[in-house]
């Protein structure tokens, strides 16, 4: 399997020199493409941060980042906007949706944002495989948490990204919408050959991934390999008790 | 340490004006403004006021009685003709021989007469003939007191004209125009132009030259040729000695004719005359606290939209201040506390910005060469205070509703994580009571228009600005309602230009009706009066263009270039152009003063040409009748008025030559401002050639081109103060003195766009803020910078459209309602300029994306982690 992404020596600490936090202590690590990876780890540790840089969100303090190849710690703003927007899908965990667009409006923002048409078989197929055909023309207040949750995830498929960035996109769900949003991540990874990133404290959720790292203080802690939901708990608490 | 304060509330008062001076400087930029134009406009009123003061207690200066000719009933003889008399007419005179009389009085120190009359300097400059003058002021020639006693114009160089090649300057013409002691100058009084040369430059009393006039000053016996004053004056000062009575001295001179001579008291008369300018004055600042009144008026509605904004930003803190226990009551004190104290700030910093403009409009009025008398500006303390005082009121006003609204912040907000967004009431009643008041305002106006309404105690005119007035109102009320729908028109195609951003922006002005509509309001006032000005401007100029081409049936006319500073037109003039073989027709217009039933009336002379050049309609008689030697024709409303008859004797007194008595014999109407109202044939009677002056010319040419454009522009030419038009420049002529208007009044109406502009700045930062959530998710998905400030652009010319639009179309309605209005009065065409209505739709639009800069580089420059982080 390819790389896809990956990061070298990233460093990101917040604050001047006395009163400084590292979030990021010199990470090394790559991800796989066509995989669903969560990252895990106590709260503070990290996991965001590294999201966030990995998504060109926020730059890294040190080090670099790669998407196939290219260093994206170089690139101005206006090339990691284009980048976000053609590359990368983004969940998040709340305010995923522009409130005055439908359904299908958020859906294919990206694409209407980039000027070009959306590819419309291709998000025949998204819709359907999230289950929301029936609610495209409501708006976001109109929908439940769970659908909210999947029409951003149509979204962040919509425009055939290389990579999805999801930072605790079940946090706010109940377990039957959170089971359903994570059955489908799984699915798209496995059937549409998607690459999902998947930030998340939840051992159940990250049970649905096929990797599961852990980070610690900064610091990546373990890289685990299809483990399952009884070994992530084992590992979590291993980790906490040190 | 812990501080412990007693006024806990008016510390957080402080506190936070002086974490957001931006915020201060945004609600206090349209208390500014108002208070600004306030300060300003009676600053302008009171130094004019002083400067016309100075300039009368300067005229009669050290002189103690003026001694005039009666000019008795001689307004009332001018009353017919609607004041549209010739502008140089021979008014009486005092005969020169009273001076000594005068001189020879117990108790005069000194008299000596006073000669004035139109006098104008000519500069020639590459061969052309210029007219020299001050801006639009009158150009004056005058005597050159010799008494030691006239201290009035004092030489500032040289010396006093003795003889008749020598003039004195006023000094502003001189310094204006860059004559100094020893130039040759040519001057235009009287028939034909002369050259003197200038021995000595003057200043008149304490103002430079009374109004701005020019003056060219004369040895006396000179001025009495020139200023077509042989042997007399046109009044006499006087000063007494100083242990005389100036009663029993103003009584003897009286005596010496009483019938004819009016002695007045020159320090009453100054006082008089200042005054009656004053009330003239008035009007413009009347004029001028109108443009304040809607500044301040603008100002209100966008202080209370910027208090909203504010507090509901402040929601939180509110919130926990009501939490931790504070009272409605103090929270309600806390936002009026704060906006005493801005209100106060902002209404300081007006009075100093209106010292400013009215410098700067100084300033302005002078490079532009505006006749207003010099002097220092002046701002009473009074003013002052009232300005202050008017700021200070409709700020705190304004800031009631937004305070109670706050007051009612539920202390649960400050735990709850969303940013609350303005609840949404019914729209339904608002638009009931809007349609209401527009109901009657409707009725009211259309009452007057078809007549079938009429308020008692209102001019139709006043009636249809009433019902404008309410109708105006009324829409404000309902803007709110409408907004949706309006929006909605904007919907298909804005996102078919501009796509998804497009469609944002039309849903985020959906969003807040409300708030769209009153910042969509400020600009709709602005607005509506100026298409209301625009539209009436091209209205009447289209009115007099059809008058024009309807009345003047002559190819050219000719006139004097200037009113007020020619005498008339060289009758050379017209035999020179009759000489020509171009010209096929040509007929002359004069007037001179005769008496009629012991009153002085202006009587016209006119060729025979003129029925064929000047438009005009038989009433009764004929043209023919009126050939005849002792005939006179009368003008139609002076017949109609005075009841006079085909047949009618009438007698009139012919100076020099006695009574004549004369048949009328054609009463017929002239469409253009007649010169008189009785007219006699010129050719008939020699006693119109005593001042060998032509007011008007009128004439034909076989055919219309440069040549002979070129023929006739040579010989007028020739004849300095005097100039010649054919029909598309006497349009444009008429036009421009339209136009002038119009200007000022958009310079004065783009104040209140301005303060409109501060609005649309304020409720696009609120929306900007409302919506940092959205706007970082956006930037998070790939929406680049450039495409986040264009959404903002866009909703701010939907907020600015939909301004305009409301202000241009109530403007244009307004306007036709009162060209109805004035139908009786003679306006009858109702012109809309297309191209100006869409400049000034334009203009607005533009100034709307110019007031979203700011918000749309702050929205951004959104840091995204912080607005898509969820706490
Ligand atoms: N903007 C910031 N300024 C200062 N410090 C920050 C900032 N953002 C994060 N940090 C710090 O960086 C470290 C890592 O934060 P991060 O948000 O990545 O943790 P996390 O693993 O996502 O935690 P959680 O599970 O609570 O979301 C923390 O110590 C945090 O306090
Ligand atoms: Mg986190």
């Amino acid at each position: 399997m390819n790389k896809i992404i990956s990061s070298k020596n990233l460093t990101k600490t917040y604050g001047e020199k006395e009163t400084s936090v590292i979030a990021l202590n010199e990470i090394n690590i790559e991800f796989e493409e066509n995989q669903f990876t969560a990252i895990m780890g106590p709260s503070g540790s990290g996991k965001s941060t590294l999201l966030h840089c990995l998504a060109g969100l926020d730059r890294p303090t040190s080090g670099q980042i790669f998407l196939k190849g290219t260093d994206i710690s170089t690139l101005n703003d206006k090339q990691l906007t284009k980048m976000r927007r053609d590359s990368f899908g983004f969940i998040f965990q709340a305010f995923n949706l522009i409130p005055t667009l439908t359904a299908e409006e958020n859906i294919s923002l990206p694409a209407s944002i980039s000027g070009k048409k959306p590819d419309q078989e291709w998000i025949k197929e998204v819709v359907k495989a999230v289950d929301i055909g029936d609610r495209l023309t409501h708006r976001p207040n109109e929908l439940s948490g769970g659908q909210q949750q999947r029409v951003a995830a149509a979204r962040a498929m919509a425009t055939k990204p290389e990579v999805i960035f999801a930072d605790e996109p079940s946090g706010n769900l109940d377990s039957k919408s959170s089971k359903e949003l994570l059955t489908f991540m799984k699915s798209v990874v496995e059937t549409l050959s998607q690459t999902i990133i998947m930030v998340t404290h939840d051992p159940f959720a990250a049970s649905f991934a096929e990797r599961v790292v852990m980070l610690k203080d900064g610091k990546i802690a373990s890289d685990l390999l299809k483990p399952s939901h009884e070994a992530i708990i084992a590992e979590i608490a291993s980790l906490s008790e040190v | 340490m812990f501080g412990f304060t007693k006024r806990p509330l008016l510390l957080i008062a402080w506190k936070n004006l002086k974490t957001y001076p931006v915020r201060i400087f945004l609600t206090t930029s349209s208390v500014i403004l108002g208070v600004a134009v306030i300060i300003a406009s009676s600053i302008f009123a009171e130094s004019n006021k002083n400067a016309f003061d100075n300039l009368f207690s300067g005229i009669y200066e050290g002189i103690d009685l003026v001694v005039q000719p009666v000019q008795e009933g001689f307004a009332e003889g001018f009353e017919g003709n609607g004041g549209q008399g010739p502008i140089s007419f021979d008014i009486k005179k005092i005969s020169d021989s009273r001076i000594k009389e005068i001189q020879q009085i117990v108790g005069v120190k000194d008299a000596w007469g006073e000669v004035l009359g139109f006098a104008q300097f000519i500069k020639v400059v590459d061969g052309e003939t210029v007219l020299i003058s001050n801006g639009f002021a009158p150009t004056f020639g005058g005597a050159w007191d010799t008494s030691p006693f006239a201290p009035q114009w004092r030489l500032t160089v040289g010396n006093p004209p003795t003889n008749t090649k020598e003039v004195v300057m006023d000094a502003v013409t001189a310094k204006n125009h860059d004559f100094t002691v020893g130039d040759k100058v040519t001057i235009l009084a009287g028939a034909t132009p002369a050259t003197f040369t200038i021995v000595g430059i003057a200043e008149f009393a304490n103002v430079g030259t009374p109004g701005g006039a020019s003056f060219a000053l004369f040895e006396f016996r000179t001025a009495q040729k020139l200023l077509d004053s042989i042997g007399e004056v046109d009044l006499i000062n006087v000063v007494i000695e100083n242990n005389a009575d100036i009663e029993i001295v103003r009584n003897l001179i009286s005596a010496l004719d009483v019938e004819n001579l009016n002695v007045i008291n020159a320090q009453e008369a100054a006082a008089e005359q200042a005054n009656s300018i004053k009330q003239g004055l008035d009007f413009f600042n009347t004029i001028l606290n109108v443009f304040a009144g809607i500044a301040i008026f603008v100002g209100a509605f966008i202080i209370q939209n910027t208090f909203r904004i504010i507090l509901l930003q402040r929601t939180k803190e509110l919130s926990l201040l009501r939490a931790l226990g504070t009272s409605k009551r103090q929270i309600y004190r806390l936002v009026i506390s704060e906006s005493l104290f801005m209100s106060i700030v902002g209404s300081g910093l007006g009075v100093g910005l209106g010292i400013g403009l009215a410098v700067a409009v100084k300033e302005g009025l002078k490079y532009f060469e505006f006749g207003l008398p010099d002097g220092p500006l002046v701002l009473t303390p009074s003013a002052a205070i009232t300005g202050i005082a008017i700021g200070i009121t409709v700020t705190v006003l304004s800031s009631i509703l937004p305070a109670r609204k706050a007051s009612q912040v539920s202390p649960l907000e400050a735990i709850r994580d969303s940013i609350s967004t303005p609840k949404r009431k019914s729209l339904l009643l608002r638009l009931l009571l809007g349609s209401m008041v527009s109901l009657f305002g409707f009725v009211t106006l259309f009452g007057v228009l078809y007549e079938f309404l009429d308020l008692p105690n209102l001019t139709s005119l006043q009636q249809v600005g009433l019902g404008a007035a309410v109708i105006f109102i009324g829409i404000s009320i309902i803007t709110p309602s409408i907004t949706k729908p309006f929006v909605l028109l904007f919907d298909k195609v804005y996102k078919l230009l501009f796509g998804i951003l497009g469609k944002l922006a039309t849903e985020n002005s959906k969003r807040t009706p409300r708030r769209t509509a009153s910042t969509a309001s400020a600009l709709m006032i602005g607005l509506t009066l100026i298409s209301l000005a625009n539209v009436i401007t091209t209205s009447f100029k289209a009115q007099a263009t059809e008058l024009v081409e309807e009345v003047v049936l002559a190819d050219y006319q000719v006139s004097a270039a200037q009113v007020f500073s020619s005498p008339g037109i060289p009758t050379g003039l017209s035999e020179e152009l009759l000489a020509l073989d171009e010209v096929t027709k040509l007929s002359r217009s004069r007037a001179t003063i005769v008496g009629f039933e012991d009153r002085p009336l202006i009587l016209g002379a006119v060729d025979e040409t003129v029925f064929d050049l000047i438009k005009t309609e038989d009433i009764a008689g004929s043209k023919e009748a009126f050939l005849k030697q002792d005939a006179i024709g009368v003008l139609k409303q002076k017949a109609e008025r005075d009841n006079i008859q085909i047949g009618d004797q009438i007698t009139l007194t012919i100076p020099e030559k006695g009574d004549q008595t004369f048949t009328v014999s054609y009463i017929f109407d002239w469409s253009t401002p007649p010169p008189a109202e009785f007219f006699l044939l010129l050719n008939n009677h020699d006693f119109f050639t005593n001042d060998s002056l032509d007011t008007e010319i009128y004439f034909n040419v076989v055919e219309k081109s440069e040549t002979v454009d070129k023929l006739i522009n040579e010989i007028v030419d020739k004849y300095p103060g005097v100039a010649v038009r054919d029909q598309d420049g006497l349009v444009e002529e008429a036009n421009n003195q339209i136009q002038q208007l119009l200007n000022v009044i958009y310079g004065f109406l783009s104040i209140s766009i301005f303060v409109a502009l501060f609005g649309i700045t304020n409720t696009l930062s609120l929306s900007v803020y409302e919506r940092t959530r959205e706007i970082g998710l956006m930037r998070a998905i790939g929406t680049y910078r450039k495409q986040i400030r264009r959404m903002i652009f866009i909703e701010s010319s939907i907020i600015s459209i939909f301004g305009a639009f409301l202000g241009t179309s109530l403007g244009i309605f307004f306007a036709w309602s009162l060209i109805q209005a004035l139908a009786d009065e003679g306006f009858s065409v109702f012109r809309v300029s297309l191209s100006q209505t869409i400049l000034w739709i334009a203009i607005a639009i533009v100034a709307g994306v110019i007031a979203a800069i700011l918000p749309a580089i702050k929205a951004s420059r959104q840091n995204i982690l912080e607005a898509i982080s969820y706490e």
